[in-house]
């Protein structure tokens, strides 16, 4: 039976590429550096807490990708949300309703690029284009063009401090979030019917619609749940800004959220994607940028070496595919 | 008859714009019938489908579905009816599993998690009834054959407790075998009381599998009668509107000196090793399985598919199948059997269609005469008979068979003498058809050469000057085609260790 | 196309006599009395507090040149120089009389600084400057940032008693202000042999959250080895201190971090002893000076080809001098 096969291949191909880069910088640091080591306990959890933003993206953008959308105004609404919860904070209101508030202006936004892309009948490409910069707007215009500054409980401003190393929790508060949601984004991608219908949708819209799929409902809840992650992860953003929201903050950030989801194996052709495969890719992504410092790796090489895994991975996808 | 029928439609009309697409239609299911809807392209069936499958509504007319007015609004209502329909391009989503597409949209869920075990078991007891419990519910759907695919869309209608199964086109690509063990499906469906609508256009085809008949021609019924006892002849006749002296017309041409000779020729997993000599005015006709490796042979020589070893050259030396632009050079053509994603760009018009391929005529240092072309293009689909309002219409507001016509006239236009053509009348009106065999025999009779793929033997035999048959990637026996029976075709297509029953029995 | 040949072209187009030629015609030469000089003054970013800080300045010089009105303009974010270069060319579309400008990019600014100078609009260059020295601009008015970058390194050197490593977080490749900057810093700690540079080829760029995951990673690999860090700008410095805070090792307490520029982040840390010291240039002086020199060049008075800002050393022990409250908070009163 070839199921079993591509299963366990989707997961890990971007898994054994984490493995192996891990060990050639590793091994790169046996030889070269003998007082020092790559993998020492703080650097794990440095890197876990450096992919909980990206990572966080990665599992709404995974429900999107998977349902054959992409949302590009991901960056700009993580500048958006951070920049709410400061100005919210600063105007005194108490760190959880301004915390639920956050949330729900990203859930809001996410619902915006839904039923733009469901009732005007866009293409999600173009219609997370035009948020993208409307998003940017109007958190710099709220924010007045600075990054707000304010004071806030350590519960939410300590979500991104990574505990003392090799101690219970291990990692910081955000990351523990991120997998925990993982594993609940995950379940809900298998074993509900939510989830079967926003792959139902992604890989034959048609089908779908025949067999009576809300189709456009499951879309805007896509894109809302989307929106819900980057408002969870523009607190992340606050709390590793040291309790700022900065309005041009962000920006790059659905690039990296997206070429995550790939290198994890999902498909922009909808259908496919893997929650899992998706924080291992961007797991990946961290780990490569911490490796190179670590490495002394010039800024433009770790650039293309990051360029390179990319293509690499859609490469190795469609090898898969035919092969199978 | 003291029950109501299963389902019954009177005086139903749709009107699209100008265009009145159905003209009171009405006719009756009974429970254990199949009722075969025939007619040509455009003759309103797919309205008439869509009308019953909630698609669109009916202008004027009511339906009845066990005595109860039927008035759906979507594909969900009709569900709800139970009537469902097996659509000619498969509704699966191939990254879900079987028993996820079985139960797509009537899920069994516990608080919106759904239940695997239980939805396994139906899926699978489902599959059962349609003879097809060896598939695996668990496997991804994507993966299965396109006749594995279809039961499983019938798996979903039967697991939906339907009623009323609408079929269109069921057979269009599907091989032999497999159009057999659908054959036996629809006969187990008719015992379990379900009313059944196959819409073909394959009339042997109808033939076999029909109880009852209902002809329509511009939107109108204009024959209705029960199958047994009915003349093919009187079908086409009604489907037409005139007598159709030859379903398949023969031009004289003669055969003459070798122009390719294609040596052992294999591509990545099929063909495998092809010999074969091809000849100035004739007509090959390639038989066999669906995935006996025909259409990879046709796309091998092309050079679409990679090939392995072995080559394909011409008589005057010219290497073909290495690239598609070296095969164009090399004077062959081909047209796809997958028009709408591979042979015609839907968005672009009749034109440009035409003359994509071969622009140079019309070019000036990389400047295109526009009216040149233009002039070139409109006689060519003059030439065909192509149905249009002018060239500059896009192709994908034309019909199939006037697509088709179109991928045919850009051959032409290219000016190659061999011609590979691949399941060139599938899902196209007996009328057009027609059409396009003539066309296939008048290149013969001008000296070119033909290669074509058809899953439809009935065509092959009377057309073809030779027959091909493949099995399981290989050339098993290459005949005259007088020299074939259905029956002999079938037992070299199967690889004569599997008794088959053709639609010939019938 | 010449302001001249415009007004030229204008009557004869709309088709009024050719009269209005003579008026029109001498608008872009020297003084005229009582019509309004339009100034544009283009930042290279408004989120900043440093760029607030410069706006202050140029406000003031608008407010007291009572013939003069600016207009202040400036690119989202700091990272593009398209934007910018935009925002020029359509000043000079709209035809204002005179431009300050802080380039974001040495190189890429000059195309519109050229086309400007071509037009008779003159041209004043400030914070940072352009690649070419001869394109004819008015002056330039700037912080002595290599200047900036000794102090800082001297500074640091002395805090460490002359040995140890130190680090420098640069800002971003093109940016000629911080670029001198570093290479001040450079220049300086090498006359100091006991010092080693173990690390100056990590950007920590304008967006503030990758300028912390520079600085983690930075502490992760040299962690304790590292006795001093000098970052070139105000989002990298407060980065920096950011990641530094975070590390459970308590590096924040050993390390020497000096600084460039100032917000309200910074001078925290220069209260609390996280920050030795951070480099302060006076960007209200900045604005004001760099009007006041496009004022002296539309009027005909003479103008310095070179105005310098100044730059101050604010230590956690001067950090509550007057003198140094006036440049922390430019913005307060």
């Amino acid at each position: 039976m070839n199921r079993v096969p591509r299963v366990i291949l989707s997961t890990l191909a971007p898994f054994l590429g984490l493995v192996l880069v891990v060990l050639a910088f590793w091994a790169w640091g046996c030889v070269a550096k003998p007082d020092a080591t790559f993998l020492t306990p703080f650097r794990m959890t440095l890197i876990a807490k450096q992919t909980a933003i990206v990572g966080m993206g990665a599992l709404g953008m995974t429900l999107v990708i998977v349902s054959a959308g992409i949302d590009l105004a991901v960056g700009s609404l993580l500048a958006l949300t951070s920049v709410v919860l400061a100005l919210l904070l600063r105007a005194g209101v108490a760190a959880p309703f301004a915390v639920l508030a956050t949330l729900g202006v990203g859930a809001l936004a996410g619902a915006v690029n839904g039923l733009l892309v469901t009732r005007l009948k866009l293409v999600p490409f173009i219609v997370t284009l035009g948020t993208m910069l409307l998003f940017r707007g109007v958190a710099e215009q709220i924010a007045s063009q600075q990054k707000i500054a304010t004071e806030a409980p350590a519960w939410l401003s300590s979500l991104l401090d990574p505990p003392p190393a090799g101690a219970w929790p291990f990692v910081c508060t955000g990351v523990w979030i991120v997998v925990l949601l993982g594993v609940l984004v995950a379940f809900v991608l298998k074993n509900t019917v939510l989830g079967r219908h926003v792959v139902a949708v992604g890989s034959s819209e048609p089908t779908a619609r025949l067999c009576g799929i809300a189709v456009d409902r499951v879309k805007v809840l896509v894109y809302t749940l989307c929106g819900l992650c980057i408002g969870i992860a523009g607190l992340f953003q606050f709390a590793n800004l040291n309790r700022q929201g900065d309005p041009t903050g962000g920006s790059g950030l659905e690039l990296e959220v997206i070429a995550a989801v790939v290198i994890g194996g999902g498909s922009l052709n909808g259908g496919r994607g893997s929650v899992l495969g998706s924080l291992i890719g961007a797991l990946l992504m961290t780990t490569l940028r911490s490796g190179c410092v670590f490495a002394e790796v010039p800024d433009p090489i770790q650039k293309i070496v990051i360029g390179a895994i990319i293509v690499v991975a859609v490469a190795l996808d469609q090898w898969r595919k035919r092969a199978a | 008859m003291s029950k109501p029928p299963l389902l019954s439609m009177r005086d139903v009309a749709k009107r699209y714009g100008a265009t009145q697409a159905l003209r009171g239609v009405g006719f009756t299911i009974e429970r254990g019938q199949v009722r075969a809807l025939i007619g040509e392209n455009g003759a309103g069936k797919s309205t008439l489908m869509k009308v019953l499958a909630g698609v669109v509504p009916p202008d004027a007319g009511s339906m009845q579905v066990e005595g109860r007015p039927y008035t759906p609004r979507s594909p969900h209502d009709a569900r709800m009816a139970r009537v469902a329909m097996i659509h000619q391009e498969l509704a699966i989503a191939p990254d879900l599993s079987v028993a996820d597409n079985v139960l797509l949209g009537g899920e069994h869920a516990r608080f919106g998690v759904t239940a695997k075990r239980e939805q396994y078991a139906i899926a699978r007891a489902a599959l059962t009834r349609l003879g097809r419990d060896d598939l695996d519910p668990a496997a991804r759907a994507g993966d299965l054959g396109l006749a594995e695919q279809q039961l499983v869309e019938i798996a979903r209608a039967l697991v939906a407790d339907a009623r009323v199964l609408i079929f269109d086109e069921p057979t269009s690509s599907l091989g032999e075998r497999d159009a057999s063990h659908l054959f036996r499906v629809v006969g187990e469906l008719k015992a379990q009381g379900l009313g059944i609508v196959w819409i073909s256009h394959f009339l042997e085809e109808v033939q076999r599998v029909a109880d009852v008949f209902t002809v329509l021609r511009d939107g109108a019924v204009v024959d209705d009668g029960v199958m047994a006892g009915t003349s093919l002849q009187r079908i086409v006749a009604s489907m037409a509107g005139r007598a159709v002296d030859a379903m398949f017309p023969k031009v004289p041409h003669a055969i003459g000196d070798p122009v390719l000779t294609v040596d052992g020729l294999s591509g990545v997993r099929a063909p495998r090793d092809v010999t074969l000599v091809l000849r100035r005015g004739e007509i090959l006709g390639i038989a066999g399985l669906v995935g006996a490796g025909r259409s990879e042979f046709l796309r091998c020589m092309f050079g679409i598919d990679r090939v392995h070893s072995g080559r394909a050259r011409r008589s005057d030396g010219r290497a073909v199948g290495v690239s598609p632009r070296a095969s164009l050079r090399a004077g062959l053509g081909f047209v796809s059997e997958d028009r709408k994603s591979e042979g015609l760009a839907l968005d672009l018009s009749i034109e440009d269609n035409l003359t994509l391929s071969h622009l140079r005529p019309f070019a000036r240092a990389g400047v295109l005469a526009t009216s040149r072309r233009r002039a070139t293009a409109t006689a060519l689909a003059a030439r065909l008979g192509v149905k249009t309002t002018g060239v500059t219409q896009p192709i994908g507001a034309l019909s199939g068979g006037n697509q088709q016509k179109v991928a045919l006239a850009r051959l032409l236009h290219e000016g190659g003498d061999v011609w590979l053509l691949d399941e060139p009348t599938r899902g196209i009106d007996v009328g057009t058809k027609a059409e396009i065999w003539r066309l296939i025999g008048e290149h013969a009779a001008s000296g070119g050469t033909i290669v074509v793929v058809s899953s439809y033997l009935p065509e092959l035999l009377n057309v073809c000057d030779r027959i091909a048959v493949f099995c399981k990637g290989e050339l098993r026996a290459v005949r005259p085609a007088h020299e074939w029976t259905q029956e002999a075709v079938l037992h070299v297509a199967t690889g004569a260790e599997v008794a088959m029953s053709a639609r010939s029995d019938a | 196309m010449s302001r001249v040949a415009l007004a030229v072209l204008l009557p004869l187009v709309l088709g009024s006599s050719l009269s209005a030629c003579g008026d029109s015609g001498s608008a872009g030469g020297t003084s005229n009395a009582g019509k309004t000089l339009r100034v544009a003054v283009i930042p290279k970013g408004t989120s900043h507090e440093f760029w607030k800080a410069v706006e202050k300045g140029a406000r003031a010089a608008d407010a007291a040149l009572p013939d003069l009105e600016i207009v202040w303009k400036g690119p989202q974010g700091e990272g593009d120089a398209a934007a910018q270069i935009a925002i020029v060319e359509s000043f000079l579309a709209d035809g204002f009389d005179g431009i300050c400008l802080a380039p974001l990019d040495a190189r890429a600014l000059e195309t519109p600084v050229k086309t400007a100078i071509a037009q008779n609009v003159p041209v004043v260059i400030f914070d940072s400057g352009l690649a070419s020295a001869d394109l004819g601009i008015a002056s330039y008015v700037a912080t002595d940032n290599v200047q900036g970058g000794r102090i800082a390194a001297k500074f640091l050197a002395e805090q460490l008693q002359g040995k140890g490593n130190v680090v420098l977080m640069r800002y971003a490749v093109g940016s000629a202000s911080t670029e001198q900057r570093e290479a001040g810093f450079l220049e300086e700690i090498a006359r100091h042999p006991g010092i080693q540079l173990i690390s100056s080829d990590r950007h920590g760029g304008p967006d503030e959250s990758k300028a912390i995951e520079v600085g983690e990673n930075l502490a992760q690999t040299f962690g304790e080895r590292i006795d001093g860090v000098f970052c070139s700008n105000e989002s990298c410095t407060s980065g920096m201190l950011t990641a530094l805070a975070r590390d459970p090792r308590g590096l924040t307490s050993k390390i020497k971090v000096v600084g460039f520029d100032s917000s309200d982040r910074i001078v925290a840390a220069l209260k609390e002893g996280r920050l030795a010291a951070t480099v302060l240039q006076d960007p209200v002086a900045m604005g004001e000076k760099a009007v006041r020199a496009i004022h002296a060049q539309l009027t005909g008075k003479p103008v310095d080809a070179r105005v310098q800002t100044g730059e101050t050393l604010v230590t956690t022990q001067n950090v509550d001098d007057p003198a140094m409250r006036r440049l922390l908070f430019p913005l307060a009163d």
